[in-house]
């Protein structure tokens, strides 16, 4: 999850020559491990996790090899140069772009597919090199690869690794520098070859990847012709346009639909050559447990284990054993009595006292807020993530999701984006890229702003909830559950276009493997620090200087209509909402400290968890929206969301109230 | 031999043998319903009127009966009409399932290849289809002796996805929809022709594994994927 910059700066031209530093791009089919490979490469850490869709974005970093500086980047996941999804349009204009040698991972036991991108990365006249990755899989499935053959071949360096065991890195590392251009030109349907050859002539020499080019515009391939169109002169981007609606006419199919069939028989053929498999004797026991994670019947009690286990940890051990620990011992028996000391001895002045460990002060609010209630639960958080990432549980998970989703007009695929949502909804908000249409990636974005606790929010919210009866915490799961259900049906019905078809590449599960689980928690809880923390002693020092000023009164007594009145909470509660804005997480930690101090009764401890649940999404969150849909849209849902919390807020308060619940 | 053309011969084979399912037979040869024929090449004038010396060369050679001027096929004339119906309705067949055309020029094509396709390759696309029991339009394919020994053997070759039995597994035979974004990421994901496919499980969601990648398909697939049933191992 560490933010990443990207190789390409965004909006420049996609489809030009650069001449910039000698570029290695690391591409794949999803899931092969190209950010294994990438990392070892550069020694730069990028998130590793066992589901197609893991990287969204570009990531740079340096490598040196034989003595040359060269830059490396890592791309999203390609199955074809014909990219379906945004992150797939990333990798292909970066490849299409810049030119670049590219250092193409490859599942070994799904070596066809992996040669008809090969083939494509041929057509690009893309310099490649071939790895041959996870080979230890594909000899346990009884799969062999004559490496040799196939690299005479393609006349390519193809070498095998074991990314994972760092088997195989140094002769990768040296073949970079032996790269070339696949050969292996697949033989196209007459009209398609005909056509091809015509619009290659007519692409000016300045492009580079004009046979990929022309295939991909008889492909009918919008987004290229969209993004090759303006610069080419507009007589000429007719007469390619002609030229390709002819052929089409000549042929009954589609003709990117005949394209990728002649490509997949070549890669077949190609593969079939240099690949012997043997059958495998029986089923590993870890696919068995996959298979059953996404059965009908025993998928259930494997989904709720996961999420006691996960709630036992989070919820109980991190949530109340480690918070209680660090809270009332760590920071309340000795930190902060040796911070009121020291300020108080060398600080005489009152304001000064007041910021640092005063009832808004940094020390006693903020660094506890911020170290000792939510850093222990975010910690746990990420590590169960983690591993559940690593296992590759995610997408059995979108498997037996399907259906809800179905409910809120999507598919399973965006279950992915709405459980990382539950880490960090900032970063599942950059992960929506991987939907299939834009209108799933608005309901997505909508329903992470609205009704997706994040790790940090989910764990102070457990701790409170854990004092109340079990009631307590169904109504709120439920409360929530239903606003996203009511609002996705809504968004689904208002937006236009209908739900995109479900899709889903489902990876083997795997051993996990626990450094790069601690290593990938380690990154998520340094990110978690730089970004949160910074916001808590902002937050902390705005509501000093409001209460310092006499504003915090003021905007309680203002506030008193719609937290005191409307809500039914404290007046008290109104800085938890205010800060709230920053981040619900330190919302949700105002909450329990009030919740702590006697101040909230059950229902209101309900009413306060369910509005803030749903309450504005953090700062980082927003921005990331603004980045990914507009300021536009971005504020209208922000606003959309402010204003369903309070409502629901409200309603749930009357509703309480009016039954006369006790808790 | 007279100079009639066999083509159009056949074709007013074909057109009797339509009337005869719809209930119009004996036919005036002056008011043929000509809206049942296939319109290439057509015996039809210009002008909607059935060229005479086709019926009369037809009469002559015993495929059709003439009384005052209604017509109705001999039993010869019926043997025949079924070989020529049961050819153009075959090819609507592979053309409708397998490569998905437009109608009308499924329906031009289909009238073309009645004349020429021989009884063996009849069969044979028969038998690839599973020798399917209708023509797109919903009429009766008229037997041939391989559906009749087929009868006797477990269903169609090629079947949807969504009838196989969970495990099953056959090779990919076709994809036909009108989805296109979504048949070009099926494809991409190696989803082609010839590719061995099991079908793993269909509830909650249907999982197939094709070749070594194991896919989440929504229900629709089930019935736009069509397999050719075999006992191939999925992992090939």
């Amino acid at each position: 999850m560490t933010p990443s910059t990207a190789c390409h700066p965004p909006g420049a031209d996609a489809v030009s020559v650069s001449a910039s530093q000698p570029t290695v791009v690391v591409t794949g089919n999803p899931n092969v491990g190209k950010s294994v490979i990438f990392q070892l490469l550069t020694g730069r850490y990028t998130t590793v996790s066992n589901y197609p869709g893991t990287t969204v974005m570009v990531a740079r970093g340096g490598a040196v090899v034989e003595g040359r500086r060269v830059a490396v980047c890592d791309t999203p996941g390609l199955n074809s140069l014909q990219a379906a999804s945004e992150d797939e349009l990333v990798a292909r204009d970066l490849l299409l772009g810049d030119h670049p040698t590219v250092v193409q991972v490859a599942d070994a036991k799904n070596l066809a597919r992996a040669l008809a991108l090969t083939l494509e990365l041929s057509e690009a006249g893309l310099p490649t090199v071939l790895d041959l990755n996870m080979i230890d899989e594909a000899r346990e499935r009884r799969v062999t690869i004559d490496v040799d053959r196939l690299g005479e071949t393609l006349r390519i360096p193809v070498v095998p690794t074991i990314a994972t065991q760092r088997w195989g890195l140094e002769r990768l590392r040296a073949a970079l520098l032996k790269a070339s251009v696949p050969v292996g030109r697949v033989r196209y349907p007459d009209v398609i070859e005909e056509a091809a050859a015509h619009m290659e002539r007519l692409l000016p020499d300045t492009l580079t990847a004009r046979r990929a080019l022309a295939l991909l515009w008889l492909s009918g391939d919008r987004a290229l012709i969209d993004r090759l169109g303006p610069q080419l002169a507009p007589e000429l981007v007719q007469r390619l346009q002609e030229i390709a609606g002819r052929a089409q006419q000549r042929c009954p199919r589609p003709l990117g639909l005949l394209i990728s069939h002649a490509r997949l028989r070549h890669a077949h053929r190609l593969a079939a050559q240099v690949m012997t498999s043997a059958p495998v004797p029986r089923r590993a026991w870890l696919d068995r447990l996959g298979a059953l994670a996404m059965h009908p019947v025993w998928g259930v009690p494997i989904l709720v284990a996961a999420l006691w286990v996960m709630y036992f940890l989070v919820g109980d051990l991190a949530a109340q054993r480690a918070v209680g620990f660090l809270e009332e011992t760590v920071f309340g028996q000795w930190l902060i009595p040796a911070f009121q000391w020291v300020v108080r001895a060398s600080l005489p002045w009152a304001w000064a006292q007041g910021v640092t460990i005063g009832e808004y002060g940094l020390l006693t609010m903020a660094l506890p807020y911020a170290f000792a209630i939510i850093l222990p639960i975010v910690t746990m958080f990420f590590l169960c993530f983690g591993f559940i990432e690593d296992v590759g549980y995610l997408p059995r998970l979108a498997v037996m999701a399907n259906r809800f989703c179905r409910l809120v007009g999507l598919n399973g695929k965006a279950v992915l984006p709405l459980v990382l949502g539950l880490g960090c909804d900032t970063m599942a908000t950059m992960t929506t890229r991987i939907l299939d249409s834009r209108r799933d990636r608005i309901i997505t974005t909508l329903l992470l702003a609205l009704g997706i606790p994040c790790s940090a929010q989910l764990g102070v919210i457990a701790a409170m909830l854990s004092g109340q009866p079990p009631a307590a915490l169904g109504l709120w799961i439920g409360v929530v559950l239903l606003v996203v259900l009511i609002v996705g049906q809504a968004a689904s019905r208002l937006l236009p276009g209908e739900g995109s078809p479900f899709l889903y590449e489902l990876p083997p599960l795997r051993r996990p493997k626990l450094s790069n689980v601690l290593i990938k928690t380690l990154g998520r809880v340094e990110w978690y620090v730089k970004e949160a923390v910074p916001l808590f002693f902002l937050g902390t020092l705005v509501l000093f200087v409001l209460d310092a000023v006499g504003a915090l009164f003021v905007l309680e007594r203002l506030a008193s209509p719609l937290i005191v009145s409307w809500l039914g909470l404290p007046a008290k509660a109104t800085g938890a909402f205010l800060v709230g804005f920053l981040r619900r997480d330190f919302g949700a930690a105002g909450l329990f400290a009030l919740q702590r101090a006697g101040q909230l009764d059950g229902v209101q401890t309900v009413v306060s968890l369910v509005t803030i649940t749903l309450f504005v999404p953090c700062i980082a969150q927003y921005f990331m929206m603004v980045k990914e849909r507009g300021w536009k849209m971005a504020n209208l849902m922000a606003a959309f969301v402010f204003g369903t919390a309070l409502l629901v807020g409200g309603i749930l308060w009357r509703i309480l109230t009016g039954l006369r619940v006790v808790w | 031999m007279s100079p009639v053309a066999t083509e159009h011969v056949e074709e007013l084979l074909e057109l009797c043998w339509t009337a005869g399912e719809d209930g119009l037979l004996p036919l005036n040869r002056d008011e043929l319903p000509t809206q049942l024929l296939c319109f290439l090449p057509s015996p039809i004038e210009p002008d909607g009127v059935v060229q005479p010396e086709v019926i009369d060369a037809m009469v002559g050679r015993g495929l059709l009966a003439q009384e005052g001027r209604f017509i109705r096929l001999t039993s010869t004339g019926e043997q025949q009409a079924r070989e020529v119906v049961r050819r153009h309705r075959v090819a609507e067949v592979l053309f409708h399932n397998v490569i998905a055309v437009s109608e009308a020029a499924m329906e031009s094509t289909a009238c073309q290849l009645e004349h020429i396709l021989n009884p063996e390759v009849t069969e044979a696309v028969c038998t690839f289809l599973g020798h399917p029991p209708t023509c797109p339009h919903g009429r009766a394919i008229p037997r041939g002796r391989c559906c009749e020994a087929a009868t006797s053997r477990v269903g169609p070759l090629i079947v949807p996805l969504a009838h196989l039995a969970i495990g099953e597994s056959g090779t990919v035979a076709f994809v036909h929809t009108t989805r296109h974004g979504y048949l070009q990421r099926l494809t991409a994901l190696g989803m082609a022709p010839g590719r061995p496919i099991r079908l793993r499980q269909t509830h909650p969601t249907m999982v197939i594994q094709l070749g070594e990648t194991e896919l989440a398909l929504d229900g629709e697939a089930g019935s736009e994927i069509y397999v050719r049933r075999g006992a191939q191992d999925a992992r090939s």
